[in-house]
């Protein structure tokens, strides 16, 4: 296991890189997103804290990675198949998360399998309307900004009407 | 009960023993076993195959040589279990019984055995698990009983130098494990802070169970289902930190294998509390030492650092227990403490004799739940940290 000492005495342990390297191959990814949602917060000190968040990085780029790809470029259609599967509905939940495997993916929608072609175009899909969603909150946000310079006269009825249309255009687009 | 037992104590003597644990971990080494006694392995499912097919292969080899074939069987008998002093176990010694498949009187024996293994092949090849029951119930007329295929599986397990688990035969679950722990149940991931009162029962295929995460200074064996309710309800483990488990009387192989596994991989200090009587000494000195009856699998079961905190015989006027809430030693009780005072483990423990002793002399015993006579809270306030604060513990 690998301890991390907390200031009070206490400890933390978590397992091993070289344990889950046995693991099937999306195990890691939801493994890391479980400890950084349920537990991080309570580790206490934020140095305790950063030193686990360091090390869940070292399994995304030691374990997670080389594992997803190695499960994406195997020849056995049905273990990518199921890998793909459990890929999409990460991307779909918690995009973040599945960011690694993106440029895998990628290559994947080339295949000659109609279903691995498929899964890996459905999880990229999933990428661009996360980068959507983000975009939209952002935009939604300036236009909280832009509604009260308007109402102030301080910009004109063409610049909010246009920046307006944008926003319902991008809207329309995420919820489609 | 007073605001001063209220506050959380800082838990100072299990917190010393937690980092010399701890920093005993940078010199240990790996158990070294007596030259003379049976050495098994945890093994997986591949090396299990491989031993199987080992002793059909030298079974094959004697048929065609003598046709008379011999399966050498380490010896169960209690003359043949040995206390290692070194390593606090009880071990299973070197003497074999050759049993012979042209004898009369072995020959029923063997039979059930090689259906065993034959089963266990069946297991392991499709990595199933079947419990004990089931296992009977594959072949009724041959097994008669179930004590002769629970000993056919227990024969098993030595001829192929392994352990029960791992020849996929298990029992049913029994104990249960609650607190600061996460584990991996295959591709669950499993919380034990968040199954409710009842916690975590703990799974028999521990071959599918993989420590993952914990925040825990200590491990707490408690004797008794009562015992975990109160710990559970009182949320023990979020004052503080630990894992509770407990066998529910006298521990299963799984809860023991678990426990052996925590405290491998955790490295945590561990604490059992059980009834102040010669049953509940006898169940500390099984989670200590193993069983006489699994002795070959004591490396494997056995959990040697683990510390008596109660309830001692010592406690019971420290911590005043009503005279009502006292019971006496009935013959047997007696018969059976004067017994553990013989047994070498014990005497070498001369804390351990001590407390048996005034025991002994007191003529009383009392359950882990005559501590609620001063309130229900009491376990859980005062009794154990402040046992676990002042190191008070055997």
């Amino acid at each position: 296991m690998r301890i991390f000492n907390k200031k009070d005495g206490g400890i933390i342990q978590l397992i091993d890189k070289e344990k889950m390297m046995e693991w099937p191959p999306e195990l890691p990814l939801i493994f890391i997103e479980y400890i950084r949602n349920e537990k991080l917060k309570n580790y206490g000190s934020k140095a305790v804290q950063n030193e686990v968040n360091k090390y869940l990085d070292e399994v995304i780029k030691d374990v997670a990675i080389p594992l997803m790809a190695q499960g994406l470029e195997t020849n056995e259609t049905e273990k990518k198949i199921a890998l793909l599967e459990r890929i999409e509905e990460i991307t779909r939940k918690k995009t973040d998360m599945a960011k690694p495997v993106k440029p895998y993916l990628e290559k994947l929608t080339n295949d000659k399998n109609s279903k691995v072609k498929q899964l890996a175009e459905k999880s990229l899909n999933n990428f661009a309307k996360a980068a959507k969603r983000k975009k939209l909150e952002e935009m939604r946000k300036k236009m909280k900004q832009l509604e009260k310079d308007w109402l102030a006269d301080k910009v004109t009825d063409e610049q909010y009407a246009s920046e307006r249309k944008k926003l319902l255009k991008l809207q329309e687009e995420v919820n489609a | 009960m007073s605001k001063q037992t209220k506050k959380t104590l800082d838990l100072k003597a299990a917190k010393d023993l937690l980092q010399k644990t701890l920093n005993d971990l940078q010199d240990e080494k790996s158990i070294n076993l007596p030259e003379d006694v049976v050495k098994i392995d945890n093994l997986n499912r591949k090396d299990a195959l491989n031993n199987l097919y080992g002793i059909v292969n030298d079974l094959i080899e004697q048929i065609q040589i003598s046709g008379r074939p011999v399966l050498e069987i380490p010896s169960r008998s209690s003359k043949n279990i040995i206390w290692d002093e070194e390593n606090d176990l009880l071990l299973l010694g070197k003497q074999i019984s050759a049993k012979q498949f042209h004898s009369l009187t072995s020959v029923s024996d063997l039979t059930r055995l090689i259906r065993i293994l034959e089963i266990i092949h069946q297991l392991l090849q499709k990595d199933m698990h079947a419990t004990k029951r089931e296992v009977y119930y594959t072949d009724v007329k041959l097994f008669e009983d179930q004590s002769n295929s629970d000993k056919g599986i227990e024969d098993a397990a030595t001829v192929l130098k392994t352990t029960r688990n791992a020849t996929h035969i298990v029992a049913s679950a029994k104990g249960s494990c609650i607190g600061r722990l996460r584990i991996r149940d295959k591709t669950d991931i499993i919380d034990l802070e968040g199954l409710g009162s009842g916690g975590w029962t703990i799974s028999p295929m521990l071959d599918n169970i993989e420590i993952l995460e914990s925040d825990a200074e200590f491990i707490l064996v408690v004797e008794k289902d009562a015992a975990m309710i109160r710990l559970a309800e009182d949320r023990f483990w979020r004052k503080y930190p630990c894992i509770i488990v407990t066998g529910k009387g006298a521990a299963d192989i799984a809860t023991r294998m678990f426990l052996k596994q925590m405290n491998r991989e955790l490295n945590l200090p561990v604490f059992c509390l059980v009834d102040s009587d010669p049953y509940g000494h006898y169940i500390y000195s099984v989670y200590l030492r193993g069983s006489k009856r699994l002795s070959y699998e004591s490396p494997f079961l056995a959990t040697p650092d683990m510390k008596l905190l109660g309830v001692l015989s010592r406690d019971l006027d420290k911590y005043k227990i009503p005279e009502n809430c006292r019971l006496t030693l009935n013959k047997q009780d007696i018969k059976r403490t004067q017994e553990m005072l013989k047994e070498d483990f014990v005497r070498s423990n001369k804390e351990w004799v001590k407390d048996l002793q005034l025991m002994l002399k007191s003529k009383v015993k009392a359950e882990i739940q005559a501590l609620s006579s001063h309130g229900f809270e009491f376990l859980t306030e005062k009794y154990l940290p402040e046992k676990l604060t002042t190191g008070d513990w055997l």
